[in-house]
């Protein structure tokens, strides 16, 4: 299945622009294995505008060929006033009908843990990542896959419980990961963004000028406090006073509009986003969720910032809803191994 | 002697005396170690130097800092006309702060005022602005191995620091141990790589980027950690024999004067060996 990138990209579908399907046809069933006992579509769930067809051949699925306006499941959609499809059964109707884009992008698929099998090679024209739904140094690498348009496929992986294959792709065991067809590896998320800037054509996310891009990455190193603050601040979070953590992260957000002040543009790299911003924005957009929107208060370029990015395609087209995230940080906390697939 | 020569801010030495500590040097290296040697230790209450002259890059540094060390041995290898200030680190000049809010060395700064600090990025901007020799590969994905190697060498350095600051000698253990694990990773790559340097079978940036460090084992009576590494040995001794590298060999002795009286915070330390 892919999608026909039909959309501009702001329909909120789980399923990136120009992305395969993992699977194709009845396997799909297979792979997913059981549906999950409440099937809770996320808020976003699936652009009805896919093709059973390979990408970029002309019209809608294949139990429709020539309908110009889409895939029948959209019409059944309408019918039943349902925007998406919001319960397993409802899913399967759809699937039985054979019209609906099975999404395996990051938004909606499980997460793979302990005893999982190992995924075969990464079908040729693709570019794997291995990520996690919450994680926001994957979502770095998600943002800037979804930025350059580049052909890619999700899997997600159980941080609370990690498949024993996944150290063969990352000593480290950790996300993300990206993975060619060739079965090259590159990991750490700096490193992996970087790469896919330069490996795939299209919009640039870096600035070609060499002193531009240190400046990029000059502003990347004096955020680079944050991360770790705001972990600190997530796990003392109704222990220990956080009035200390919260000066240090106000004078973190400082130094960074500082930067803002002095450049006079909105984003970090000028008038128009580029890869600074999309590597420091997940951690941004966990403020609401940590109760910390104060900590911008006194930051006013910082919050138009932020709101720039919010209305960016790109960046709303993979949102995180405050209370799922506030809902895996609760799990994340006690260590359940049923935190990376909250919300599923 | 580590690129980047000083005087204090009593009287000046003059010239010669100055190029007679490199009469074991080849006369090539020479000239250009003139040209660090214009470089005055700056300390408070020195003045802020002018603008860096058009042709030439300036590189704020100290002779023992082996992260401005990174930038000197980038400098050499890609043949970059350059000027070096050292940087009295115990006692920095106010307008320094200027150059670098953090006041760490090194900076780059450009005859069009443009200043550069973190040293990997230093390295990674006079690769770019210098397109003769190459030290990073154009692959991308071999430019990413590079960037993840030097995220594995990462721990190298504080464990260093933390060893050379441990005056216990006893505590020591536990932090060798440390140190020994991560060799053990370098030695993997090498070994798994088959090839004498990090990125291949030429020197090139990611060998230069950690260096510096294995250039302070010896002065810290930390060869024995490399002794489980054969491969990661042949490379050390590959890497002395690179004229870059030689070129800007600091000996042990000197290092062990510095380190010495670093420890005891001395601000005469960073002239140690004028």
């Amino acid at each position: 299945m892919y999608c026909k990138g039909a959309c501009s990209g702001n329909i909120g579908c789980d399923l990136p622009p120009g992305a395969q399907a993992a699977v194709v046809g009845s396997s799909f069933l297979e792979r997913v294995g059981n549906p999950p006992a409440r099937w809770v579509g996320s808020p976003r769930g699936f652009c009805a505008q896919v093709s059973f067809q390979r990408p970029g051949s002309a019209g809608p699925c294949a139990h429709s060929p020539g309908r110009a306006d889409g895939c029948p499941s959209l019409a059944l959609l309408r019918k039943t006033g349902e925007a998406r499809p919001t319960s397993w059964l409802n899913f399967k109707l759809h699937w039985e009908l054979g019209l609906c884009c099975a999404t395996m992008s990051g938004g909606t698929v499980r997460s793979l843990g302990k005893g999982s099998a190992p995924p075969g090679p990464v079908p040729e024209g693709l570019i794997r990542v291995y990520s996690m739904r919450f994680c926001p140094y994957a979502k770095r690498t998600l943002l800037v896959l979804r930025a350059k348009g580049i052909r890619h496929e999700v899997i997600n992986i159980n941080l609370k419980n990690k498949p024993e294959w996944f150290f063969k792709k990352n000593p480290l065991g950790l996300v993300p990961v990206l993975e060619t067809s060739l079965g090259q590896l590159i990991y750490e998320s700096a490193i992996t963004c970087e790469y896919l800037d330069e490996a795939y054509p299209g919009k640039k996310l870096l600035p070609g000028d060499p002193y531009e891009k240190a400046c990029q990455k000059m502003v990347f190193e004096s955020f680079s406090k944050v991360p770790s603050l705001m972990v600190s601040f997530l796990r003392k979070q109704n222990k220990e006073d956080c009035s200390g953590l919260k000066e240090e992260l106000h004078k973190e957000f400082s130094k960074l509009e500082e930067v803002l002040t002095n450049k006079k543009t909105t984003f970090f790299g000028g008038s128009s986003l580029s890869m600074i911003d999309y590597l420091i924005w997940p951690w941004f957009e966990w403020l609401e969720a940590l109760e910390l929107n104060e900590c911008v208060d006194h930051t006013p370029n910082l919050k138009l910032w932020m709101a720039s990015m919010k209305n960016d395609p790109i960046v709303s087209s993979l949102p995180t809803d405050v209370k799922t995230l506030q809902g895996f940080f609760n799990l994340y906390l006690q260590n359940s191994p049923e935190a990376c697939d909250y919300g599923l | 002697m580590a690129g980047g020569d000083a005087v204090t801010s009593t009287p000046c030495r003059s010239q010669e005396e100055e190029c007679s500590f490199f009469l074991s040097l080849e006369v090539k290296d020479r000239l250009s170690q003139k040209m660090d040697l214009e470089g005055q230790l700056r300390k408070m209450g020195s003045a802020p130097p002018g603008p860096v002259p058009e042709g030439l890059i300036r590189v704020y540094s100290m002779r023992f800092c082996p992260y401005a060390k990174r930038t000197l041995l980038v400098l050499r290898a890609k043949g970059i006309r350059h000027e070096v200030i050292n940087i009295n680190l115990k006692n920095k000049p106010e307008w320094f702060f200027k150059k670098n809010p953090s006041g760490l060395v090194p900076v780059l700064e450009t005859s069009q005022g443009q200043l550069i600090c973190e040293s990997a990025i230093t390295c990674e901007y006079l690769d770019e602005a210098y397109p003769e020799k190459k030290l990073l590969p154009g692959d991308p994905y071999e430019k990413a191995c590079q960037k993840m190697v030097l995220e594995s060498f990462s721990k190298v350095p504080p464990l260093i620091l933390r060893i050379l600051r441990t005056q216990n000698k006893e505590d020591c253990s536990g932090l060798k141990e440390e140190l020994h694990k991560e060799i053990t990773k370098l030695e993997e790559v090498l070994t798994d790589k088959k090839t004498t340097f990090f990125g291949g079978n030429s020197l090139s940036m990611i060998d230069y980027l950690i260096w510096p460090w294995f250039e302070r084992l010896e002065a810290l009576e930390l060869n024995e950690c490399v002794d489980h590494a054969p491969t990661l040995k042949l490379w050390m001794a590959a890497m002395k024999k690179d004229p870059t590298v030689s070129s800007l060999l600091t000996d042990v002795k000197t290092f062990q004067g510095f380190f010495n009286l670093y420890l005891q915070n001395s601000p005469e330390a960073y002239d140690y060996g004028l």
